[in-house]
């Protein structure tokens, strides 16, 4: 008991140590790895995010001579190690710092389920 | 006397992961332990073997939650010794800084759940916010909490810049005044001693013979550590393992403590002395046929990795030994004779990672 | 770090002079090579290590050493569990079940059982 009295005094008068979630959220440090996203926009599709890939979360439908070439992106395969983001040429991929909310069930992000624009993501 | 038989786990509060103990019991004192395992493998071993070497970093991070960066450390020198590789020193450095925060990390999330375990819930509270802190400051330095993922064959993937520096040396000036407080609670208060002190005594030389490694030997009097060893930058920067002499489990508790305070000033003697240079080299070419043999200390004992190459771009094969698979013969010869009471501080007392003992 | 290659018959002798000595076993590694095992066994004599390296024949047995050593007992259980070696007197015997349940792939580790991608 005595030994804990410095901590007891000093928690009984100063603020609390939690945050009022969901009005106040955490912010993330610059540089964390939160969700990814592809812009088709800027992708030249040359397939080195699929074959880097450790999980294969990414999918090139196509090679790059192809009209309708596409890529999916699966984030329940992907294990955030941002190695596309850092092998892209083009950088097509952004990796934000936010985490994605908890979904109730499985999408993949490309032409089969949600498009790939960047006022999508939460 | 009539015996039963009842289950310790594999839900338990104070498990971190799922292990059953089988105990037999006359009255109230343990008579005989038989572990019941199984409920976390993954067959991380036979998976190993179809990656592609550069991506079992990231198999090997996800083995362990909490002991994580150690993994992947040990998984890169492994193959950076099979392949000859030579590491350029600023990420030996990088390492060592990581390494050191995640033994911060997992000493302080040890704490908090001995306090827990005997329902001192408000130590425990204080532990785990300190505990914070440092995952604050690894995820500003690696990108991620807990899962850092900056190990690679070759060296680390990213860079911890003076601006940085400055703020990891006020964070830890932080995380130190948290721990001084807290500290001296494991060290004198009455109730942690009446509970720990006498508990699962290993005296030295059964420490030895039945396998212990980690804390669990150097509190009981061996000066044992693979850091002495000297890879990463240990070598430079000067090194000796924190020994007690009691064998039971407060002692092993001062070990964790002191290795607590010894971790931060490792690192900011790290950071002080940490050469300018580049921070990876380019790995080429496939694991030749040979073997190659790799020891490190993580925050709970001895890690020991064996590969074998074959001169493709997969391994032929990787085994890990963990700490704990080492502990489990010294915990099953420490329960016989204790009371139920103190069933859960013993076995916690090993900071039991199964997660890591099953792979 | 020195290697002996040791006959199995001469495991249980070698192992004793080794804990006579002060050794104590780290692990053991099991290697499937196609028409035989090769097993390695890693004791640490104070900081440094010695390997024993030993043969075994896919349908021949190997002695226990958790007789001499007991926490032998639990890598014994492994490597008999994952590769099907005959390790014959293991002092704890968990009979196949202590990592894997029946319905679990047996003896995984062998190299011609096929190591696929599900999903």
């Amino acid at each position: 008991m005595p030994w804990m009295m410095p901590n007891i005094l000093k928690n009984l008068f100063s603020s609390p140590a939690t945050r009022k979630y969901p009005f106040e959220t955490r912010q993330y440090w610059a540089g964390a790895r939160g969700q990814l996203q592809i812009d088709l926009a800027r992708c030249v599709f040359c397939g080195l995010c699929q074959r880097i890939c450790p999980a294969q979360a990414i999918t090139q439908y196509g090679n790059k001579k192809d009209p309708d070439v596409t890529i999916d992106y699966n984030p329940f395969a992907c294990i955030y190690c941002a190695r596309c983001a850092e092998k892209c040429p083009s950088g097509a991929i952004y990796i934000h710092e936010s985490h994605a909310v908890p979904a109730d069930r499985k999408i993949t992000y490309g032409r089969n389920d949600i498009s790939l624009s960047k006022g999508e993501l939460s | 006397m009539s015996r039963i038989t009842f289950p310790f786990g594999p839900q338990h509060p104070v498990l971190p992961e799922g292990i059953q103990l089988s105990l037999t019991c006359e009255d109230e004192k343990v008579v005989e332990v038989r572990p019941v395992i199984g409920y976390m493998h993954r067959g991380i071993e036979k998976a190993a073997e179809r990656n592609p070497y550069p991506n079992n970093v990231f198999l090997c991070e996800r083995i362990c939650g909490i002991c994580s960066f150690i993994h992947a450390l040990s998984y890169c020198q492994l193959v950076e010794e099979l392949m000859k590789v030579e590491v350029p020193p600023r990420a030996r450095y990088l390492r060592v800084v990581w390494s050191e925060l995640s033994r911060m990390h997992s000493h302080l999330l040890w704490l908090g759940l001995l306090a827990d375990s005997f329902g001192f819930e408000s130590l425990f509270m204080q532990c785990w916010r300190a505990r914070e802190t440092v995952l604050d400051i690894l995820e500003m330095t690696t990108g991620q909490r807990v899962i850092q993922s900056s190990c690679i064959v070759g060296g680390v993937r990213r860079d911890i810049n003076a601006d940085q520096a400055r703020q990891v040396r006020e964070m830890l000036n932080k995380v130190k005044t948290e721990i001084d407080a807290v500290l001296p609670v494991f060290q004198k208060d009455y109730t942690i001693k009446a509970r720990t002190v006498g508990k699962g005594v290993l005296p030295k030389g059964q420490a030895w013979t039945l396998g212990a490694v980690g804390p669990m030997l150097r509190a009981s009097g061996w000066a044992w550590d693979c850091r002495s060893l000297g890879y990463a930058a240990y070598g430079e920067l000067g090194f000796e393992p924190v020994v007690e002499n009691g064998g039971d489990s407060y002692a092993r508790t001062m070990v964790r403590a002191r290795e607590l305070v010894q971790s931060y000033e490792l690192v900011l003697r790290a950071l002080d002395s940490m050469p300018e240079g580049e921070l990876a080299v380019k790995v080429k070419g496939a694991p030749p046929a040979g073997e190659a043999i790799m020891r490190t200390e993580q925050p709970r004992g001895e890690l020991f990795e064996y590969a074998r190459g074959n001169g493709t771009q997969q391994l032929e094969r990787l085994k890990i030994r963990t700490p704990t698979f080492a502990n489990l013969p010294a915990l099953l010869a420490m329960l016989p004779g204790c009371e139920i009471a103190d069933v859960p501080v013993i076995v916690l007392s090993i900071d039991p990672c199964i997660a890591c003992t099953e792979r | 770090m020195n290697e002996i290659a040791v006959d199995k018959g001469a495991l249980g002798l070698t192992v004793q002079q080794l804990l006579d000595e002060n050794c104590r076993l780290a692990t053991t590694v099991c290697l499937d090579q196609g028409d035989y095992f090769e097993v390695l066994y890693y004791f640490h004599r104070d900081l440094d290590l010695v390997t024993l390296r030993v043969k075994v024949g896919k349908d021949e047995e190997l002695p226990s050493i958790s007789g001499l050593h007991l926490p032998a007992a639990l890598i014994e259980n492994e490597m008999k569990e994952f590769f099907g070696i005959n390790i014959t007197d293991i002092a704890i015997d968990f009979q196949g079940r202590m990592l894997l349940t029946e319905a679990s792939l047996q003896k995984p580790m062998l190299k011609n059982n096929a190591n696929r991608m599900e999903g």
